[in-house]
């Protein structure tokens, strides 16, 4: 028999490592037992595949069914163009963004926001080719999408990282200002072809400030404190 | 009230007071589930637990059931299917969906020389739980040439089932006017990197029922309140190094077997709950404090009168007209939002000590200990179990997180009071 040297409690002959504290059996005496029978079975009864399955396959319906009708309807009426697309393409966007996870349980989150990138710039994409205007996808769709995709996933990267809340308010306060600066600087640009920020340049400075109070206070260890003093809850 | 459990050979029975809740309250992945078992001196034999199985199941029709819905109440119906003996799986207490296992709300299942039931609460609580385990292991070993006698707890099998061991005690017990709140102040909740999914971390400690008991002694408590009082240290000590400001009170839930205070033979559902518990916010607690209050605590609230009170309370809203006219689906949705707001919210985790089991002594040369698990609650990660059987009193955690902080803090504890302890886990 082997005792955990933290904890002091005898533990299993087959146990490699103590199950309260994680610390490895070192005993040259008695050496851990790889013969079976341990204590608890290996096998483990993985529920919830049927639902799963269930879970893809409703969501392909969902997708499928009114894509099929709007497609049928706009074949029998087709005098007014081929708008099925629209749906088509926007509930095809939502299967991407919904369905996929649920399929690629294991694939990394910045797979499906790369894959969700491209799916939202083909929608646009096909609506710009189906629109009667031509030109806006490249000068405001492409770099408004970009824009929101960089930001999201510079987000989900600290996020992941566990950065102090502070920093990730102070970081995450750039996004919008990012993002706003990109959709005027785009807009003006397609529409006159000249930039000259307004608006974007207002919500830029408040995101700006607020993002460095943030760092500032974060910083600080005395307001830091003062401020943990004040408003804890 | 005129109830149909009177027949045991109704079609249908009504679900008791307390198991009213649980099909309510069940989710996707989840439904409160709680194991007993015991580990045989010699393997298991499948074929002879089965037909073991198969023979008792007429005499406990409470466990012969399938869960169905009705308009204003879930009800069970009567199940004459055959329900099949398992091998166990290193996940017990997983969910137990209504349409799988034949329609049965347990499970048997056999590892080595272990003879597992999980059953749903909505059946049983764990006097009815044990009963049944008694008799099939009664059963099984009178089928391997070991004849068992029907006492200590062991049904007869060729009797006929009883109509007061189908009847819901709780509808004749609560007769006190008295309507005790349910409100308490929340309690704090254990977080932690959740384990992987239909996943329970089992960790199991074995003690010398007599060490125990000494230890317990000498602080002045019970075995029960000594459990739970180094239960509670164990979550006030873990809470102090998780959360750094605004500690919470710490509370266990500890259910009491009513039939100790209200005699009745049912073998379906007949527990209530008490949450002692410390708050921090006065100040540190020794060990020693933590237990004179928890002893304190459950003189005080551990008795007829109390207990009838918190049963009036449950039996009062079962038979307001509003609830019993409200359709299945509001019902639903409002028991579980009541659940989250005076139900688990208000205590931190569970402690449940089925006490010394006693089967006849034709018996008890074959078992060499019983166990418990407590399934997971939906909130709280970390429940406890206790049972004792001659000289060894196991101790189980069952946890829906990564972290084994709380059971190293609870069994390092009693190791401190001189209690040896031995460990096994499906984690290692």
């Amino acid at each position: 028999m082997s005792y955990c040297v933290n904890c002091g409690v005898e533990l299993d002959r087959t146990a490699k490592r103590c199950a309260l504290c994680g610390t490895e059996v070192v005993n040259p005496r008695s050496p851990v037992d790889t013969q079976p029978p341990r204590p608890f079975p290996g096998y483990v009864d993985r529920l919830g595949a049927a639902d799963r399955r269930f879970s893809v396959l409703f969501m392909v319906m969902m997708w499928a069914l009114p894509s099929a009708i709007c497609v049928a309807v706009n074949l029998l009426f087709h005098s007014s163009g081929f708008w099925a697309a629209y749906p088509v393409g926007a509930l095809g966007l939502v299967f991407l963004c919904a369905g996929l996870p649920v399929l690629m349980r294991r694939a990394s989150v910045y797979v499906f926001l790369f894959i969700d990138t491209c799916g939202a710039l083909a929608y646009l994409y096909l609506i710009e080719l189906l629109g009667p205007t031509h030109g806006w996808w490249a000068a405001i769709a492409l770099p408004i999408t970009l824009a929101v995709s960089a930001s999201v996933f510079v987000l989900v990267a600290l996020g992941k990282r566990k950065v102090r809340p502070l920093y990730l308010c102070c970081i995450g306060m750039l996004a919008p200002a990012a993002v706003s600066v990109a959709v005027e600087a785009s807009c003006l640009l397609y529409i006159t072809g000249a930039v000259t920020l307004r608006w974007s340049f207002i919500v830029s400075v408040v995101c700006v400030s607020i993002s460095l109070l943030c760092l500032a206070i974060g910083r600080n260890r005395r307001a830091m404190a003062e401020l943990q003093r004040r408003m804890h809850i | 009230m005129k109830t149909n459990e009177t027949r045991v050979n109704a079609p249908w029975l009504r679900l008791d007071n307390a198991a009213k809740l649980y099909p309510a309250i069940q989710k996707k992945g989840w439904s409160s589930v709680f194991r007993l078992s015991a580990r045989m001196r010699e393997k298991v034999d499948l074929s002879v637990l089965q037909k073991a199985l198969e023979q008792i199941l007429p005499r406990f029709p409470g466990f012969a059931v399938r869960m169905r819905r009705g308009v204003f109440w879930y009800y069970l119906e009567h199940n004459a299917g055959t329900p099949l003996v398992r091998p166990e799986a290193a996940n017990p207490c997983r969910r137990m969906r209504w349409h799988e296992n034949g329609g049965f709300l347990f499970r048997v299942s056999y590892y080595e020389r272990r003879i597992a039931l999980e059953v749903f609460h909505a059946l049983c609580d764990g006097t009815g739980g044990m009963a049944f385990l008694k008799t099939l292991l009664a059963r099984y070993q009178t089928l391997k040439g070991n004849a068992v006698p029907a006492a200590d707890g062991v049904f007869d099998v060729e009797q006929a089932p009883r109509p007061e061991e189908l009847e819901d005690a709780y509808a004749r017990y609560a007769t006190s006017s008295v309507r005790q709140s349910r409100r308490e102040p929340k309690a704090y909740q254990v977080r932690g990197r959740r384990a992987p999914k239909n996943m329970l971390n089992i960790i199991t400690g074995e003690l010398d029922t007599v060490k125990a008991l000494a230890a317990a002694r000498g602080f002045g408590v019970t075995l029960t309140e000594y459990l739970v009082a180094v239960l509670i240290r164990a979550l006030y000590l873990q809470q102090k190094s998780a959360r750094k400001c605004g500690l919470r009170p710490v509370k266990v839930s500890v259910p009491v077997n009513l039939r100790r205070f209200f005699p009745t033979e049912s073998v379906r559902n007949f527990s209530q709950y008490v949450n002692p518990g410390i708050d921090p916010n006065y100040g540190d607690y020794t060990f020693e404090e933590i237990a004179e209050q928890v002893h304190h605590f459950m003189r005080m609230n551990v008795n007829e009168k109390f207990l009838n009170a918190r049963m009036a309370v449950n039996m009062a809203s079962e038979r307001n007209p509003l609830t019993r006219v409200m359709p299945l689906f509001i019902k639903k949705a409002v028991l579980a939002l009541i659940f989250r707001r005076v139900g688990e919210a208000l205590f931190t985790s569970t402690l449940t000590n089925l006490g010394a089991v006693r089967v006849p002594s034709q018996l008890a040369g074959h078992v060499e200990r019983f166990e418990a698990t407590l399934g997971p609650s939906c909130k709280n990660p970390v429940n406890c179990a206790a049972i004792s059987f001659e000289d060894r009193l196991v101790v189980s955690f069952a946890s829906t997180i990564c972290e084994t902080e709380v059971e190293r803090l609870f069994f390092t504890q009693i190791v401190k009071h001189g209690v040896p302890v031995r460990i096994e886990s499906n984690r290692t």
